[in-house]
């Protein structure tokens, strides 16, 4: 180790030879840069060799090799991901991952007959089937067209009692060389707004998706065809600002109106660092939506009738994320606190009875990694009814019956790696008439290319 | 290693995804080069958040240095197309 050390040395000596002999003041700071330089090195020195010494003391050299094996495993498993993503813009193969989503839940009440008073639910919203189940099975696909672009697609092979259905969650392009940092998004995707609809459900940190979810954006994403434009600022802070305009076809717009242009977004997001550990993202962004016929309510819920609702969408979302990872040593130890309000008003009517309402809700989770592989969190989440409406309404799903919707999800997760991650989680469930308790059991695991996940 | 092809411009910022090619390019650059540093030598450079103020960072670098050979694949890449910088795109000039 002396012995490296000193080579450091050198060559940083070496290094800074040319530069010398203009003045004093360059010298020393040249001699303050090396100083630190060195104390740096050192400090890294002192780790590895603590490491060494660590594995010296390791009695079983076979133990030794085998997690040695098992990290070229890892490191082979990530090796296919550098064909597109690193390297070269045209490359052959794009890069191809598939994601596994596998559970067991189990529920005191019947999840067919879930409902929440006063915010009837469109399409998949809900907490699934109960016993085995095999969620999602996402297949993605995706490269650097050439210089100037970026495709991606992600397919969604959604098993369940009724056979397979086959979803194109996303294909999109995107450019990569527009001047002043804009870019330009085209094709379906998830629309940037809020914090959870632009992430894939296999990176939530929680089973389901939270209540405001469920009730607003039909429990999964609002992914759409259209376009988006965005800039991000070139400042020290991060801003990004951007729109969109879709052709409003997915919850919670809905026929596709005005032509095949029914929905538009706006957004914009902050971000930055607070020392080395500690960092944040705020934004707002804002959904308009135009709807025609929407149809809503299942057979199960306590007022069977369908309700249909024609009219216009304005969802407003303002979230946050702070993140504290002592040095930024996310692999060892991180907390995450994540958290979202959305404000929901609709004007139209509702079978054909005009309605006028605000409605509103919010989840907050924490997420800590304990020790490497292991982490545990609890969310929050509440939803406010809107109770001021037609009385021609009010034996249907609007009625809220006074309650004030809400949920308890306590979750404790362990990953090998990112690669797979195995779920246990506690839902106490009061957004219903009838409380409910909830477990799941889940494994997430993907193979191939996988690519990194957002902040 | 990335290529490193520096054009002969004043105030060259330079994003180095470790310190040991930060220290280089401020070696190489003198007071020619501002160098942002991704990660400090107490981060295992393997496992780091594409966090907002890196984007930014990347957003306002003319040229990239990282190691490559998939050291950084879990972040460099939604930190190049995250910050819509075409100078620093894969086979562009500053990558």
């Amino acid at each position: 180790m002396k012995i490296f050390k000193t080579f450091i040395m050198m060559a940083l000596f070496l290094g800074a030879t040319p530069v010398w002999a203009e003045d004093s003041d360059e010298i020393a700071e040249i001699k303050a840069e090396m100083q630190q330089l060195r104390e740096m090195y050192e400090e890294a020195i002192e780790r590895l060799e603590g490491r060494i010494g660590e594995l010296e003391a390791r009695p079983a050299p076979n133990e030794i090799s085998q997690s040695e094996i098992a990290r070229q495993a890892e490191a082979a498993q990530v090796t296919p991901v550098s064909a597109g993503a690193e390297g070269k813009s045209n490359s052959f193969n794009p890069l191809i991952g598939v994601v596994f989503n596998g559970r067991y839940a189990n529920f005191k009440r019947d999840p067919e007959l879930y409902a929440i008073p006063g915010f009837p639910l469109f399409g998949e919203a809900g907490p699934g089937p109960e016993g085995f189940s095999l969620g999602e099975t996402e297949l993605n696909l995706s490269a650097n067209v050439n210089d100037l672009f970026f495709a991606s697609t992600t397919i969604a092979f959604d098993a369940s009692d009724e056979g397979t259905e086959v979803e194109l969650e996303e294909a999109f392009i995107q450019t990569l060389s527009l001047p002043s940092g804009l870019t330009l998004k085209a094709g379906r995707f998830f629309a940037a707004i809020g914090y959870l609809n632009e992430n894939h459900s296999h990176t939530d940190n929680f089973a389901i998706r939270p209540l405001p979810y469920q009730a607003f954006l039909g429990g999964a994403n609002y992914n759409d065809d259209g376009v988006q434009v965005a800039i991000v600022l070139p400042t020290t802070t991060y801003v990004q600002l951007g729109a969109g305009v879709f052709r409003g076809a997915d919850f919670p717009a809905g026929g596709a109106l005005n032509d095949g242009a029914g929905a538009f977004t706006v957004f914009a997001r902050l971000g930055g660092d607070i020392g080395f550990s500690n960092s944040w993202l705020a934004g707002v962004s804002y959904l308009q939506a135009k709807a025609e016929g929407q149809m809503f309510g299942e057979p199960g819920d306590v007022f069977p009738d369908l309700l249909t609702f024609t009219g216009t969408t304005k969802l407003l979302i303002a979230h946050f994320k702070y993140q504290w990872a002592p040095q930024g040593k996310i692999r060892e130890k991180y907390f995450t606190l994540v958290g979202e309000f959305l404000h929901r008003k609709r004007d139209g009517n509702f079978n054909g009875i005009p309605y006028q309402g605000t409605d509103s809700g919010f989840y907050v989770e924490g997420m800590y990694k304990f020790a490497v592989g292991w982490r545990a969190g609890y969310r929050y989440s509440q939803l406010n009814p809107e109770d001021n409406f037609s009385v021609l309404l009010a034996n249907t799903g609007l009625n809220s019956f006074g309650m004030t919707p809400r949920t308890h999800e306590f979750a404790i997760d362990w990953a090998r790696n990112e690669f797979s991650i195995v779920r246990l989680q506690f839902t106490r469930d009061l957004s219903s008439l009838f409380s409910d308790n909830r477990i799941f059991l889940q494994f997430i695991m993907s193979i191939g290319a996988h690519g990194a996940h957002n902040f | 290693m990335t290529a490193f092809s520096s054009p002969a411009l004043a105030d060259l910022s330079v994003f180095a995804c470790e310190p040991e090619w930060g220290a280089l390019s401020s070696e190489l650059g003198g007071d020619n080069v501002k160098v942002r540093d991704a990660t400090s030598p107490l981060q295992d450079p393997h496992f780091v958040s594409a966090r907002p103020s890196l984007i930014a960072a990347v957003r306002k670098a003319d040229i990239v240095v990282c190691n490559g050979a998939d050291l950084e694949i879990g972040w460099l890449p939604l930190l190049l197309r995250q910050s819509a910088n075409k100078d620093v795109q894969p086979s562009a000039r500053g990558n």
